[in-house]
């Protein structure tokens, strides 16, 4: 008898434990009863027949920054055709790019996603984009700038051969000529910014760019002896800020296109002269002293807050750096802007950069109102949007604005006058792999701090660069 | 027990075999106990983790593509690669097996540094804590403020604290220890930044452990000091042959904790305070695994068999630890 | 003699705790000094004293914040989790600890090892999970998502919970359990009424680990929660500091707001140990 009593007690355990969860919220039932079915098929289903005031479209970024631009583009979208647009932000990259994949999985994707230009063709082919080859026609390709849409957001050849060769890429199934998203921002890094009223003090000339590298660490050596502030600073905590905001630049002009595309793609070395004097020029500014303190802890946007405050003379950065400086209270009298200047005996004298494509935005099939979401990614990218969009963050387009003050703000004009259309990154054929992004990141860290010679940097680049290309199929 | 037994031999023979079954039963019903916990665990815990098992010998890029129930790896997002994984990290590429074997030493330091830490700073404050001081709720309540401290202030504080001009520097200088100062950052110095994120993490699991400790105290008999005073014992014999050896059980569950905090979150900590570096030098197992699953190259087949190999590597220290433990008992 | 020593001990043990309790709530005290100064005052000063105090920041976040809102979903999920965490974990503490049944440790070590398992892997094979089980999705409701942000954290919170209390019950001489045997108790008897009351400390150390941790719990929430009027406060905090851009006196005030009610419980909770203190120092 008591074994059967205890048995039965025992029994009403799980019985407690499912009303205690009913209680506060849990599911009662277990979860092998949940509809599964159900909610497969609800995110298949078409779009239902709302009137346009009903449709609130969706929109995810990863730039905090852009969101006042967006909504403030969002804002005339719905003036015009009665549709609103939600933009949420989700940053760091890293939870930008979690969530996404999370929300890939959950059929929980937004109607509109803002992603990295030329790196969404692997979301494409998982098929979380929807195609929008035919829709961009002539015309509305016709509103962006060069070298965007038609470089970036299109396969090229080149792109196709690589990825069917690499046996690491995942997108084998996209053609030449598909194309996902359009671009919506532009812009470049390997611009300098000086603060002009450091350079003053320390009785520089505050109008007029250096010339050569050389003359450029002069400049940070005077600025140090004379009034005590940091040379250089940029965010060099970031592995591949000083590596591809200081290092390419340089490199390019140094090398000159093409031998600075073989020495990426594998084709020649980092031994060679025209890279080791660059890797010397890094190690001086380091033997120099002419860093920020702490500079090996400093991410991009303390570096930039650095900067504005006067601490340094020189910050290292992009099209994108002008408005975060605005921000933080300084003017735009008091910054000089040029990009990384060549070293003497360089195979370019001046180094011109243009625009690339930086953010692309696509509309995703879980959507149930993709064609609205289209007509959206059309508004955005017309001139006059694009330029309010411009005006409110301080940032350059990928869309042709016109270069009127009044429409898109002062910044954004100066930003878009020192664009050339003839860089020699826009024609590179250069790849970064990913061996080589990671070895450089740390060799260049090594060689701010001194810890490594510009001998050991250049071995491990090197190493990096022949296990890259073996991995990625061999060089093409 | 023995009552039921009589009856199950005294019973007549149709009911004799629901009887043995009813006793098998019984023998077991503790397992009743255990069930929520069990059915939660197989869905919540071992599924997912038979899935990223799985997904270790494949590639694919996490949008689509593969899954688990029912099983699916559609090509091209997905395809299977064997041990290809494994031996990208372990040897294949010279560069990523070169960062994955020195975030393994990493994490190492950080286990030993991190545990061995919390443990010595955390037992002599439960210990004061217990002995009744003057102001102990204030004291208590300030050492466990860590506990509640928002982790983004957190990591910008002890960022401050860390620069070429911050706290730490400044407190040195103070003392006139300003010659070991770091002069480019207690970050900003590769053999200095793991030591100062190992510093972070003591601080932020030292409270949870004081409270392991101070629960781990009160079940401790006071007769047991008495007896020992009697005999002569000094406080230090108290702690050596009573204290420590009764707070054993709590000093495992501290262990496993902080081992568990490493694993699961200080990949937050060190991802936001020096993003692995300077120079890769607080780049460990956790960021790596975290890089690959979700950083710019993504490969969460590659993220899953690292996590594995952390985890066997884990397992492997925990039960040598576990035994060394139960041995001194 | 004896007195003289303990004093000694005393001080010795007093200045530890005065000096460990200083490096362990100056952020703290950075956190509240920020929320009354100055955005640009928090990056360029380094004094805990601000300049200016400014109260304004903490009621205009207040009120951003919707706090009440927000609290409440909070409160939800904290409350569901934490009372899943102990209510599942004694249960199977004291079966570990105090029933046999076939497979009992090897069960237990499985629910160990899951410690040691890196959480970022499972994300994904969890989220598809809750899809396919229909918490999640476009149709699901709070209700649904709750159960899904919760039941994971549960499971996340057990290994711990399950080692304490399973430890705890161990420890326990065994005759307590034999005599209400012999006094015709049942096991569930024994744990409802014998055990489970002598485990208010383990109860208390448990939730208050939990209540901390679900309460400022991020990721997760994150990923799980799409629909902004379900967001917990962390998450609402750090939407309303991403339309803000880095007001590092808005973010330190909202995080000050979000922590109150757990620093409340923190408090309350406290209760438990001091009276197990003080009896402890009685008889010492």
């Amino acid at each position: 008898m008591s074994a059967m009593k205890r048995l039965s007690g025992l029994t009403v355990l799980p019985t407690l434990l499912s009303l205690a969860l009913a209680a506060c919220g849990a599911p009662a039932t277990s979860p092998s009863n949940a509809p599964a079915e159900s909610s497969v098929n609800s995110t298949a289903a078409p779009a239902a027949n709302t009137s346009a005031s009903d449709i609130e479209l969706t929109m995810w970024t990863w730039k905090v920054a852009h969101v006042p631009g967006l909504e403030a583009v969002a804002k005339n979208f719905e003036a015009e055709t009665g549709i609103k647009v939600a933009v949420s932000a989700y940053n760091p990259d890293e939870a930008y790019r979690t969530k996404i994949t999370t929300g890939a999985q959950s059929g929980d994707l937004p109607d509109i996603l803002a992603y990295w230009s030329a790196s969404q063709f692997d979301l494409a082919q998982s098929g979380q984009l929807v195609e929008l080859t035919d829709q961009v026609d002539a015309s509305w390709q016709g509103n962006f700038l060069a070298g965007t849409y038609d470089t970036k957001s299109v396969i090229s050849q080149t792109q196709y051969d690589t990825c069917q060769k690499d046996p690491k890429c995942t997108s084998k199934d996209l053609q030449v000529g598909q194309s996902f998203s359009v671009p919506m921002l532009a812009g470049t890094s390997g611009f300098v910014f000086a603060n002009k009223e450091l350079l003053t003090k320390a009785g520089l000339d505050p109008n007029t760019p250096p010339k050569t590298a050389e003359e450029w660490l002069t400049m940070m050596q005077t600025v140090k002896e004379k009034t005590g502030q940091a040379g250089l600073v940029t965010g060099a905590q970031n592995a591949d800020v000083t590596h591809f905001w200081l290092f390419q630049p340089l490199l390019m002009t140094s090398c000159g296109q093409e031998t600075y595309d073989a020495i990426y793609n594998g084709k020649d070395s980092f031994t060679n002269p025209c890279a080791q004097k660059v890797f010397s020029f890094i190690e001086q500014i380091g033997k120099n002293e002419l860093w920020l303190p702490g500079i090996l802890q400093t991410n991009i946007d303390p570096a930039d807050v650095a900067f504005a405050q006067g601490k340094a003379a020189f910050d290292i950065g992009g099209t994108y750096s002008l408005s975060f400086f605005l921000q933080q209270g300084m003017s735009a009298d008091n910054i000089l802007s040029f990009a990384v200047p060549p070293l003497s005996g360089a195979a370019l004298s001046t180094l011109e950069l243009g625009a690339s494509p930086l953010i692309d935005v696509g509309v995703t099939t879980a959507s149930t109102h993709q064609a609205e979401a289209v007509e959206f990614l059309k508004f955005i990218t017309t001139p006059e949007q694009a330029a309010v969009f411009a005006k409110t963050v301080g940032d350059v387009p990928a869309v042709k604005i016109p270069a009127d003050a009044a429409q898109v703000g002062t910044a954004v004009v100066g930003l878009v006058g020192a664009l050339s259309d003839t860089s020699p990154f826009s024609t590179s054929k250069a790849q970064v792999v990913p061996e080589t992004q990671k070895a450089m990141g740390i060799g260049l860290q090594q060689l701010i701090a001194g810890e490594a010679t510009v001998a050991a940097v250049t071995a491990q680049a090197e190493e990096a660069n022949t296990a890259g290309w073996v991995a990625k199929g061999g060089v093409q | 027990m023995r009552q039921a037994k009589l009856r199950t031999t005294q019973a007549a023979a149709p009911v004799r075999k629901r009887s043995r079954w009813l006793a098998v039963a019984h023998a077991n019903s503790g397992v009743l106990f255990v069930l929520p916990a069990v059915l939660l665990f197989l869905v919540f815990g071992l599924y997912p983790v038979i899935y990223s098992f799985v997904l270790s010998f494949f590639r694919w890029n996490g949008f689509s593509g593969f899954s688990i129930l029912p099983f699916a790896c559609v090509a091209p997002t997905c395809s299977f690669v064997g041990f290809d994984n494994f031996k990208e990290f372990l040897f294949a590429n010279p560069i990523t097996a070169g960062m994955f074997r020195q975030a393994i030493w990493r994490d190492m330091f950080l286990l030993t540094t991190v545990t061995g830490g919390t443990i010595v700073l955390a037992l002599p404050i439960a210990l004061a804590l217990n002995q009744g001081v003057r102001g102990q709720s204030l004291f208590r309540m300030l050492i466990m403020l860590p506990m509640v401290t928002a982790g983004i202030a957190v990591y910008y504080v002890w960022t401050f604290i860390y620069q070429p001009d911050g706290l730490l520097n400044s407190v040195l200088q103070m003392v006139g220890l300003g010659a070991i100062g770091a002069k480019q950052g207690w970050l900003g110095t590769s053999s200095l930044a793991l030591p100062s994120v190992a510093v972070v993490l003591i601080w932020s699991s030292v409270p949870a452990a004081v409270i392991f400790y101070l629960a781990g105290l009160q079940t401790i008999n006071a007769e047991l000091y008495e007896a020992a005073r009697l005999d002569g014992a000094n406080s230090w014999h108290l702690l050596l042959h009573i204290t420590w050896p009764l707070l054993l059980p709590i000093t495992i569950i501290i262990v496993i904790s902080t081992l568990n905090a490493i694993i699961q979150s200080s990949y937050q900590t060190i991802y936001l305070m020096t993003n692995g570096g300077p120079a890769g030098s607080t780049t460990t197992t956790g960021l790596m695994v975290f890089n690959y699953g979700f950083g710019d190259q993504r490969d969460l087949g590659v993220a899953s068999a690292m996590a594995w190999m952390l985890f066997l590597a884990l397992a492997v220290i925990t039960m040598v630890n576990l035994r060394v433990f139960r041995s001194r008992t | 003699m004896p007195l003289a020593r303990r004093n000694i001990s005393s001080i010795v043990a007093f200045v530890l705790l005065a000096l460990y309790a200083l490096a362990s709530c100056y952020p703290f005290l950075w956190m509240i000094s920020a929320a009354l100064k100055s955005n640009q005052e928090v990056l360029i000063s380094r004094s805990l004293i601000p300049q200016v105090l400014r109260f304004d920041i903490l009621t205009e976040t207040w009120n951003k914040l919707e706090f009440w809102t927000y609290f409440v979903n909070s409160t939800v999920i904290t409350l569901c989790s934490v009372v899943g965490i102990v209510f599942i974990y004694s249960l199977a503490g004291y079966g570990f600890a105090k029933t046999h049944f076939w497979g009992r440790d090897a069960l237990f070590l499985g629910f160990v090892a899951l410690l040691l398992i890196p959480s970022v892997t499972v994300l994904i094979p969890l989220v598809q999970l809750l899809r396919s089980l229909g918490f999640i999705g476009r149709e699901a409701t709070q209700f649904s998502t709750y159960s899904g942000v919760v039941l994971p954290i549960i499971n996340g919170a057990g290994p711990l919970a399950l080692f304490l209390f399973r430890n705890f019950f161990r420890e326990m001489p065994h005759d307590l359990h034999d005599a209400a045997r012999v006094d015709g108790c049942s096991e569930a008897g024994i744990y409802a009424r014998i055990y489970l009351p002598l485990a208010t400390p383990v109860i208390a150390t448990v939730s208050i680990l939990n209540i901390i941790g679900v309460w400022n719990a991020f990721i997760w929430p994150s990923i799980v929660i799409n629909k902004d009027a379900w967001f917990t406060l962390p998450l609402k905090l750090k939407d309303l500091d991403l339309q803000l851009v880095t007001q590092w006196n808005v973010r330190m005030a909202g995080s000050l707001i979000t922590l109150v009610p757990v620093i409340i419980v923190f408090l309350l909770l406290q209760r438990y140990y001091i009276r197990g203190l003080t009896a402890g120092a009685i008889k010492g």
